[in-house]
């Protein structure tokens, strides 16, 4: 490694570092915690998110360092003071949609905070894609904004010299074509971060993920790109997968990606990735030091006064709901069928929009019942494209026996899958209705209304 | 018949001759071949005449009638007598008859030599002009043939261009015909072409109006979540004030 100190964006022709970025990391993903669903706790996604989540006290002051679209904007859940800094304007902007608190565009290597600001500074996926030359700077400045108490924790990219190439081994195709993969132009052995950490922080620690658990993508992209040796017919099996399968898949990976942090057990060096935590101070814990996971979950509290329940904590949206995508609005599609559960004293109307992008949906109208409670609500059938008001009156029969629990099951007729099936994103959903600004009105409402 | 009288009728012959021949001449040269001809054919047939008059005249220029008498019997003897007797003294006037005679005949011999050589030079240019003429002819005529030759290649280009002006002139109206039923077409496909795009439009106005409603609508769900959460801190802000100032209180107590 003599030649760390060359720029190795420049050497891959990678001119404008933002652009870069922008290309390749902004997207229109919802992250917001609002719409967080507790079941992607598990979700291996999200793996990275919760040891963050889980080490990181309420109401602290967290700076998140590359924040790209804002992957810990679920941290809002516990009541911190969100901010993140990128190099590209658009991912900023996107983690300020999703519920930053104040997103700036800078180097990491010049961070326009006092000193002693955050009680955390976090980054994920952000330390390999600094340049060499650039490490210390940035490690410096870390420490700087940091609080005397503070924690610094990372979720790092490795390599390992013995298996794989070092970037001067490497020619400038290979290079430029490595880089081009993720933009990794910083990667170290896991000690070697250590190390390095060591040299501005007193107390570091480090453990090694990722040996045993990725994602499915995560896998065919290891041994697609970078060349890791997994079984043949593995491969081929994660490639023949749905996208439910490999959902199903993802979140039995982060399950036990979560248990291995939960039982504190060891992972041997790998090579992958590393968590790191490091402070001046004796650090505790290193998995789940502040573990509070109560905002995740459902709580009828939320759901006084609030009648929206796209975004309601008290409100369960099942798994036959795939994630939020800004549309836009902020709009959750659906498969063939779909339930929320949402508690309530008193229903006496459900509004919510409702839009279909099924291109053939004027030859073939499409099919949407409404069923509350396993009553059929209404039926009917959807002939364009364009958004759809729907209010659904609750009969005060179903109200009576509901004893405060609902379940709205939406069902449509058929699915479409939006993208081909090869597709580079994989992105092989099967929807059919988008749904937003569900909203429920009770009797005193209506009556006070009218 | 006495010599007077043969010489008028000679001289009628010939003048009435000549007055025929020369129309025939001045037609000959100025109407066709056939008609001079025909002339010449006539002047020598006068010439032959008039050679056959001149053996007459160069046989009897120098006699003299006979005496001779009606009367028969002694009257006619006596008569025939004292004719005879006279008959020298008659010699003072017949003699100049003679001699007139005589130098009738030369005149006319020495016309009618004059008038066969002009014949004759009359022929050979009859014939040296109809041979001109002809000459002149036959160049026409071959000026003529090439001009026509060259007339009817002009023609038959002109044909040639005519027909290809009205195959032209046909295309174009073919063309014009098609473009007009094109256009017709286009205009109509055009038509419907704005009434679908006009359609297309006012459906994507309806539905970005539909969405910028639902976007609005979400906006306005989440800044009145915003105020419900805002009051509902505002009271547990309050709520906690008063637990302290209840326990500030107490602890004055």
């Amino acid at each position: 490694m003599s030649n760390r100190d060359d720029n190795l964006y420049m050497r891959a022709g990678v001119s404008d570092v933002g652009d870069f970025y922008r290309t390749k990391f902004v997207s229109d993903e919802v992250l917001d915690a609002r719409y967080f669903k507790a079941l992607d706790r598990f979700d291996i996604r999200f793996a990275r998110t919760m040891w963050i989540y889980d080490n990181v006290h309420a109401g602290a002051s967290v700076l998140d360092l590359g924040c790209g679209a804002g992957m810990l904007a679920l941290l809002k859940r516990k009541g911190v003071t969100l901010t993140g800094v990128d190099l590209s304007p658009e991912c900023s902007l996107a983690a300020r949609r999703n519920g930053y608190d104040f997103t700036m565009t800078t180097r990491l290597s010049n961070l326009p905070f006092a000193d002693q600001t955050f009680d955390y500074v976090v980054s994920l996926d952000v330390i390999g894609h600094i340049g060499f030359e650039e490490k210390d700077a940035v490690l410096s400045e870390v420490s700087r904004v940091l609080r005397p108490d503070g924690v610094t924790m990372h979720g790092i990219e490795c390599t390992d010299h013995v298996a794989r190439r070092n970037y001067d081994e490497m020619n400038p195709e290979d290079l430029r074509k490595f880089v081009e993969i993720d933009g990794h132009v910083g990667l170290e052995e896991e000690q070697e971060h250590g190390k390095r950490f060591l040299r501005f922080f007193r107390h570091v620690a480090w453990e090694p993920r990722y040996a045993l658990c990725l994602s499915s993508d995560e896998f065919l992209k290891q041994a697609d790109k970078y060349g890791l040796n997994f079984e043949e017919d593995f491969l081929e099996y994660l490639r023949g997968l749905s996208f439910k399968e490999r959902r199903a898949f993802d979140m039995a990976m982060g399950y036990v990606f979560g248990k291995i942090s939960d039982l504190d057990l060891t992972l041997p060096k790998n090579g992958l990735y590393v968590f790191l935590k490091a402070s001046n101070v004796p650090l505790g814990p290193f998995y789940n030091e502040h573990r509070d996971r109560d905002a995740l979950y459902s709580s009828d509290e939320s759901l006084k006064e609030l009648t929206c329940l796209d975004r309601n904590s008290a409100v369960i949206f099942d798994d036959g709901w795939y994630e939020p995508n800004l549309l836009p609005p902020i709009a959750r599609w659906m498969s063939s069928a779909a339930r929320v559960q949402f508690p309530a004293n008193d229903l006496f109307e459900i509004s919510l929009d409702l839009t279909t992008h099924m291109p053939d949906v004027r030859e073939r109208p499409l099919l949407v019942e409404f069923v509350l409670n396993d009553e059929p609500l209404t039926t009917f059938q959807l002939y364009r494209n364009g958004w759809l008001r729907v209010n659904l009156f609750v009969p005060e029969s179903l109200v009576s026996r509901a004893t405060g629990n609902f379940e709205l099951q939406i069902r449509a007729d058929r699915t479409w899958r939006p993208r081909p099936a090869n597709d580079e994103t994989r992105d092989d959903r099967e929807i059919s209705i988008a749904v937003c600004n569900l909203e429920i009105t009770n009797g005193r409402a209506n009556r006070e209304r009218n | 018949m006495d010599v007077e009288t043969i010489l008028n009728q000679i001289r009628e012959r010939v003048v009435s001759e000549e007055n025929a021949r020369l129309p025939g001449t001045a037609v000959s040269t100025t109407a066709s071949s056939s008609n001079g001809s025909a002339s010449g054919s006539n002047q020598d047939d006068a010439l032959a005449r008039l050679s056959e008059q001149l053996t007459v005249t160069g046989r009897a220029w120098n006699r003299l009638p006979p005496i001779f008498s009606n009367r028969q019997g002694t009257l006619g003897r006596i008569e025939l007598w004292i004719k005879n007797l006279c008959r020298p003294l008659t010699r003072w006037f017949t003699w100049e008859q003679v001699n007139f005679n005589r130098a009738v005949h030369d005149a006319l011999s020495d016309v009618t030599k004059i008038l066969m050589a002009e014949a004759q030079e009359l022929a050979a240019l009859r014939a040296q002009l109809s041979g001109e003429m002809r000459r002149e002819f036959l160049a026409l005529r071959s000026d003529f043939d090439s001009q026509a030759t060259e007339l009817r290649t002009i023609n038959d280009n002109h044909e040639a261009r005519l027909k290809k002006t009205d195959e032209t002139l046909s295309g174009i109206s073919n063309l014009l015909g098609e473009f007009a039923d094109q256009t017709r077409t286009g205009h109509s496909q055009l038509a419907s072409e704005m009434a679908a795009a006009l359609h297309a439009v006012n459906e994507r106005l309806a539905e970005l109006k539909e969405e910028q409603r639902v976007c609005f609508r979400q906006l306005s769900l989440e800044a009145s979540e915003a105020a419900v959460l805002e009051d509902r801190g505002r009271r547990a802000l309050d709520a906690r004030l008063e637990k302290l100032e209840e326990s500030l209180q107490i602890r004055k107590r």
